[in-house]
């Protein structure tokens, strides 16, 4: 494996009269041919300055980039625009030509091509097919939705066969369904053509949908990083905790399970746990193997199932009841199993909920 | 018919061939002046869009020269820069007077005009737009070409229409000074010799050429957007 996309040491600082901001602060990224690699954060993190770097559309103040074993800052501007035609681009408002119809939107890259006026036709009409939009070629922007006018933004950033696909947000002014299929649209992208990806995003759900690995940033920093399930399973930081939170709710859910009555008063025989798990934890049946052995009953107040990477990761709100000793030998045989045992003490370990809001 | 335009406008129906030719003078003076401030206005207003900092070709200096140059040609009152203009108008077409020299003063007072009106059809294309063309490899000139100019033609129309009904007007004031055409018919006869049925019926026919230039433009300007 090599990487298509070696960022080094990449810092960006904007400079007007009045302030100085660093936007990217010593970032250093490397992604391999065929990955799917995401970037969340919050907004204002520095996500797109950094993206913007791979292309150039922003040079860095300091750092290397090389992307398809080439120098980018070495290239003098003729050979920056060829090596560009390799790196396709989709944003989060689309940025197709309102004047154009959706074929000639396609066809501009291509524009500057050597191919014939015939060869264009039939390669606009061959990615129009890819994305599923061969009966709008004829049409105007203005007259699609907005998933459409992604596809056709997609089939744009294709027509030069480029090997990187850059994607800033571009699911961001979507709703869930379609947001499903252009990630959809990408993930087979990446698995039929060997498209390496960059999704950025500030949606864990995008992420947890197709990347293979998974950076996030804050202030200009990437602070975490690496395999999806790994960072998913064990995030570090509190910030990738949050992000993960959004998409499994499992705060949310465990705030509504402690309003309950039955949980607010829970018996002295009762513990309240949170349970994680990845993989094969999740095979053998745990739950019923708690009774069978310990005599512990277990109420399943709250569960999420994620599969990510064809890797089930779990989470579980459980009231377990039995004695002490048992309950702690349950405890015990848990953990023993790769279960992430977590006690919610009621009353006194509330977890505050308000944590993101503000950030 | 006729006997009752007579009644009307007396003093028109006696120098109808001084009205026909009054009119091709205007319009020659119009379409001169269109073409060449139209080139030289988009040339400016192209220059100035792409080399304002931030944007593809940016060249503070440039910009901040071209701007300044542009802000001071608009600052001048026309009337005056009719006067002001005469020796260099002399030196360029050997004379001062007549259509042909109107035609400088009038390059000079529309084409910063339309250069600043262009520059703001083309602030219009989004950013986004121009990002997703350098996206793709494309060059500066391909840009302004087939990205600026094209995205850009709807507005670049409207304004167009604006700075021609504008060129009317000044072509009247140039008259006025000697220029020939519509406007110094209205002044020397009408005004001069109280014949108010022939400043009324230049008038007329004034309006009739703005109107037009405005119906064909919107046509147009309308034809283009999608
Ligand atoms: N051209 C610029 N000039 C000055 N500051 C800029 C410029 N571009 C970005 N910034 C600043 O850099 C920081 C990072 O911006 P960036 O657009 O990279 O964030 P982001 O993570 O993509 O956010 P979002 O999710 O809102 O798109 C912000 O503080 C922003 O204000
Ligand atoms: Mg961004």
């Amino acid at each position: 494996m090599s990487a298509v996309i070696k960022l080094e040491h990449i810092d960006v600082t904007f400079k007007s009269k009045t302030r100085t901001v660093q936007a990217v602060h010593d970032v250093s990224l490397s992604v391999e041919k065929g990955e799917v690699y995401g970037i969340v954060g919050y907004s204002g993190a520095g996500k797109s300055t950094l993206v913007r770097v791979i292309n150039l559309l922003q040079r860095p103040t300091k750092g290397q980039v090389e992307v398809n074993q080439q120098d980018l800052l070495a290239l003098k501007p003729k050979a920056l625009r060829q090596a560009r035609k390799k790196i396709g681009m989709i944003f989060q408002h689309f940025n197709l030509m309102n004047a154009r119809t959706i074929a000639d939107n396609v066809d501009y890259p291509l524009k500057s091509s050597k191919l014939t006026k015939a060869q264009r036709r039939a390669k606009v009409a061959e990615l129009l097919d890819l994305v599923g939009l061969s009966d709008k070629k004829n049409a105007y922007p203005a007259q699609l939705s907005g998933g459409q006018k992604q596809r056709v933004a997609i089939a744009r950033a294709l027509a030069n066969d480029p090997e990187i696909l850059i994607s800033d947000e571009a699911t961001s002014a979507l709703d869930p369904k379609t947001t499903l299929s252009i990630l959809e649209l990408l993930r087979s992208l990446n698995q039929r053509l060997g498209l390496t990806v960059v999704l950025i995003t500030h949606e864990m759900q995008a992420v947890k949908e197709i990347c293979q690995k998974v950076a996030v940033m804050e202030n200009g920093q990437i602070i975490e990083r690496g395999d999806l399930l790994h960072v998913f399973s064990q995030p570090q930081k509190q910030l990738t905790k949050d992000f993960i939170n959004t998409a499994t709710q499992i705060e949310q859910a465990l705030g509504k399970v402690l309003q309950q009555p039955a949980i607010k008063h829970l018996r002295s025989n009762e513990r309240l746990v949170q349970l994680s798990y990845i993989g094969d934890s999740t095979d053998q049946p745990i739950i019923t193997e708690l009774y069978k052995r310990y005599l512990v009953t277990a109420n399943i107040l709250f569960g999420n199932v994620e599969i990510l990477q064809n890797t089930p990761v779990g989470n579980l709100i459980v009231t377990l009841s039995g004695t002490e000793k048992n309950l702690n030998a349950a405890t015990s045989y848990l953990r023993q199993a790769q279960v992430n045992v977590r006690e919610i003490k009621v009353g006194r370990d509330v977890i505050p909920l308000t944590k993101k809001e503000h950030a | 018919m006729v006997a009752i335009f007579a009644h009307y406008f007396p003093n028109v129906v006696g120098i109808s061939d001084e009205f026909v030719q009054s009119t091709w003078e205007t319009i020659y003076m119009v379409v001169a002046t269109a073409i060449i401030a139209g080139i030289i206005g988009m040339f400016l207003g192209v220059a100035l869009t792409v080399t304002e900092p931030g944007h593809i070709l940016a060249q503070r200096t440039v910009y901040s020269v071209l701007d300044k140059l542009v802000n001071l040609f608009r600052s001048i009152p026309f009337i005056i820069l009719l006067a002001v203009i005469v020796p260099f108008t002399r030196l360029l077409v050997g004379t001062s007077i007549g259509t042909t020299a109107a035609i400088v003063p009038l390059v000079l007072g529309s084409a910063p005009f339309y250069a600043r009106q262009i520059q703001n059809a083309l602030v219009e294309v989004d950013p986004g737009i121009i990002e997703a063309a350098e996206s793709v490899g494309s060059s500066p000139l391909e840009i302004i070409f087939r990205v600026y100019l094209k995205e850009g033609l709807s507005e670049i129309i409207r304004v167009s229409v604006v700075t021609l009904i504008s060129v009317i007007g000044l072509t009247a004031m140039a008259g006025a000074v000697g220029g020939g055409g519509l406007g110094n018919l209205a002044i020397s006869v009408g005004y001069n010799r109280f014949q108010n049925d022939v400043t009324f019926i230049s008038m007329i026919i004034i309006l009739l050429m703005v109107f037009i230039v405005q119906v064909v433009g919107d046509f147009f300007a309308r034809k283009t957007a999608h």
